[in-house]
């Protein structure tokens, strides 16, 4: 791959952030599902549902619009199975995602919801080494031990924190 | 640029951290300099942008190279997928997938920064315990070269320690050791009953504010790249050169070398991207372009008085490689370790790093490994379709309980383990690239059976499940013994200065010219060797 691509393919996108930098990255040729902005109301559908689908209610919503693109890009049913999961949790029929993932062994569309949990928690929607990253350091798989360990490349308050006792494993913090 | 005349004192080829600290050492004695180096320069901030926006996939599996975009006049290594610049062949080939990086400041851009001075048995191998070969010089030829580099690079240590064994100093190090985090605390207090003694590592980092960069802050992201300069990489030392007078050209790939009647080095050509040629004059040469790339220079500038290769009488160039053939291990410990407080390179047990069992079979240097166990943890986590609370507890408790260690073995500087020119596989420029045949050999394998014991014992002791061991040797980038060091110029390609016994006016300032591989990170060494060779260049200049 030339240097060209490679740089265009990793060209940084700053997403607005108080306290963290948002970071994002788009593929060098903007994809038909990235081009076209979801429906406010498709996308605010996708979102809600990340929110029961992640057990947490704080995300952002720039990265669940790449993510909402991406994986309608990738899988043509998306759209429908998301609208399918959002009708089974529909009137408060699930009250978390541990209900909700009960309710569905056996249904393909189990393969949906643990498909827009990954993306959350990992940031890609695709696997391996050519997957385009649409969050780094907000991808929830860094938080459930942010308070021991640092996401990579950020220090937590300077140096020798590191001295410092670490918390129980059993003490989850919130996020 | 073709109208610019390329000449200088000194021509070095290669910016990394050996080319940049023997660069700085000339520049400060007022010699002319010209640095050049085949790859790009990097800008710091960019390159951790592109680590961010790296996959989770590479993150977790510790992928080092895709931060580095690789340009097509100067491709280095990737594995991510695996580009085959370097192509390894051999029962060992696994042991040589190399990871470099090419452009200014080198690999020192991705390196951990341990900072291990040899010990004085390193140097006197074959004649301490009849197998290997010597170096041309003492360890107490190089202390003094140690320091130097140690205070140029900002080395922190473990002052005040007695360590046993260590190589004996006679000043402290510049720095004091960082703190341990409580990985590293609960590793070393875990082992000492089993009679290991895990002790600090000397390393290439900030301690303390030195040398206008800041003190480490525990990013712990050091491989690939440390965000905030607190770890010392060859592009600091290049830039004080810089500032000095020194003139570098970044992506200039030499290609061709041009000698005398006497054999001296009059000019060496090099292609620019467009593959334009241009020459560049000197009084003397360097080439410091690392233990894979100096040999594949002088065995394809070869000409018509040099037909084996440059600096190549003896046949010597390319062969020898070694680096130390690693045996990894991961599992998940009983109770939490948490992985990732501070650098990624902490401490190790050196307990084994000498004595006369190395008649017989490799000394051995067993590590902790403190990168952060996040990315693998959540991965891990991900793939076991968990969700809420559960993936949750599954990702903290994996962060908190996932342990990395391993085994490095020292080789034997061995002819058959050698680097040819491809005869298949070639650049962009139409260069050849390097092909490596690998053994780590008896030696090696006879320390590999205890290895393996040392780690099962340590993980036991842990209480480890989800054990894996890794059945093959892994690579640790330490590359050494392609440009051999020697008295007699029938089998070794430099003396103990670095200067190559065939040409009067070039020196080859690489770990290449490392005779014996010892058990720790070979840079330190490589440095105060680069930084001797300046020193016999400033007293080549003042009898000219």
């Amino acid at each position: 791959m030339s240097e060209k691509t490679l740089m265009s393919r990793r060209r940084l996108l700053l997403n607005s952030g108080i306290s963290v930098i948002g970071l994002s990255l788009l593929p060098a040729i903007a994809s038909p599902a990235l081009a076209s902005v979801p429906a406010n109301d498709a996308l605010s559908g996708f979102i809600s549902f990340s929110r029961l689908a992640t057990g947490h209610n704080d995300l952002d919503e720039k990265i669940g619009s790449q993510l909402y693109a991406a994986l309608s890009a990738k899988d043509a049913a998306f759209t429908d199975n998301l609208r399918k999961l959002v009708d089974m949790v529909r009137g408060g029929a699930h009250a978390d995602v541990e209900s909700l993932d009960a309710a569905l062994t056996g249904n393909p569309l189990r393969d949906t919801l643990l498909g827009i949990i990954k993306a959350w928690y990992s940031g890609v929607v695709e696997e391996g080494t050519g997957a385009t990253v649409y969050a780094f350091e907000k991808a929830l798989m860094y938080q459930p031990a942010r308070d021991v360990v640092v996401i990579p490349t950020f220090a937590f308050n300077g140096p020798d924190y590191w001295v410092a006792e670490p918390n129980p494993v059993s003490q989850m913090p919130r996020f | 640029m073709a109208n610019e005349k390329l000449s200088a004192d000194v021509v070095i080829v290669g910016a990394g951290i050996c080319g940049s600290l023997a660069a700085l050492e000339l520049a400060r004695a007022g010699i002319s300099v010209l640095l050049l180096d085949a790859g790009p320069r990097y800008d710091r901030a960019q390159i951790v942008e592109n680590w961010r926006g790296m996959p989770p996939h590479n993150k977790a599996f510790y992928d080092y190279a895709t931060p580095y975009p690789v340009v097509p006049w100067a491709p280095h290594t990737t594995f991510f997928p695996e580009n085959n610049y370097l192509i390894v062949k051999g029962p060992d080939a696994t042991a040589y997938k190399q990871g470099i990086i090419k452009g200014v400041g080198g690999t020192t851009w991705h390196w951990a920064a341990s900072s291990w001075r040899y010990l004085p048995n390193d140097f006197r191998l074959k004649s301490t315990y009849g197998v290997g070969r010597d170096y041309a010089i003492t360890y107490d030829d190089l202390e003094p070269y140690y320091y130097a580099a140690e205070v140029e690079m900002g080395v922190n240590g473990p002052n005040g320690m007695d360590i046993v064994p260590s190589a004996p100093r006679k000043n402290p190090w510049p720095m004091d050791s960082m703190p341990y985090g409580y990985g590293d605390r609960r590793f070393t207090e875990i082992v000492k009953p089993l009679g290991y003694d895990n002790t600090p590592v000397p390393q290439g980092r900030n301690s303390r504010p030195y040398d206008t960069r800041p003190q480490c802050c525990g990013n712990n992201n050091c491989m690939p790249i440390c965000p905030i300069g607190a770890m010392y990489h060859g592009i600091y030392s290049a830039q004080k050169a810089e500032a000095l007078g020194t003139k570098i050209i970044e992506n200039a790939v030499v290609y061709s070398i041009e000698t005398d009647d006497k054999n001296r080095i009059v000019a060496m050509n090099y292609y620019d991207p467009d593959k334009q040629s241009h020459r560049v004059t000197a009084k003397t040469f360097v080439i410091a372009a690392n233990g894979i790339e100096t040999p594949k220079l002088l065995l394809l500038a070869a000409n018509d008085k040099n037909p084996n290769g440059i600096a190549n009488s003896s046949d010597q160039v390319g062969r020898n490689m070694m680096d130390h053939p690693g045996i990894g291990m991961s599992f998940q410990s009983a109770e939490p370790i948490w992985a990732g407080g501070g650098s990624v390179q902490m401490s190790s047990i050196t307990n084994f790093r000498d004595g006369p069992f190395r008649s017989e079979h490799s000394a051995i240097q067993i590590g902790y490994n403190n990168t952060a166990q996040n990315s693998r943890a959540g991965m891990k986590a991900l793939s076991m379709g968990l969700v809420g609370k559960k993936l949750d507890e599954e990702i903290r408790r994996r962060a908190a309980h996932g342990v990395d260690i391993y085994v490095n073995h020292e080789t034997l500087a061995n002819p058959d383990n050698r680097l040819v020119l491809s005869k298949t596989q070639k650049d962009a420029l139409g260069i050849p690239h390097p092909e490596v045949t690998y053994d780590v050999g008896e030696y090696v394998r006879q320390a590999a059976v205890s290895s393996r014991e040392h780690l099962m014992t340590i993980a036991n002791a842990m209480g480890g499940t989800e054990i894996e061991m890794t059945p093959y040797f892994t690579p640790n980038n330490h590359i050494t013994g392609g440009t051999i060091m020697g008295n007699d110029p029938k089998d070794s390609v430099v003396d103990g200065w670095l200067r190559a016994h065939d040409h009067e006016n070039l020196f080859l300032a690489t770990g290449g010219a490392m005779a014996a591989a010892g058990t720790v990170n070979s840079t330190l060494t490589m440095a105060a060797l680069a930084l001797r060779a300046a020193d016999a260049i400033k007293r080549d200049m003042k009898h000219a």
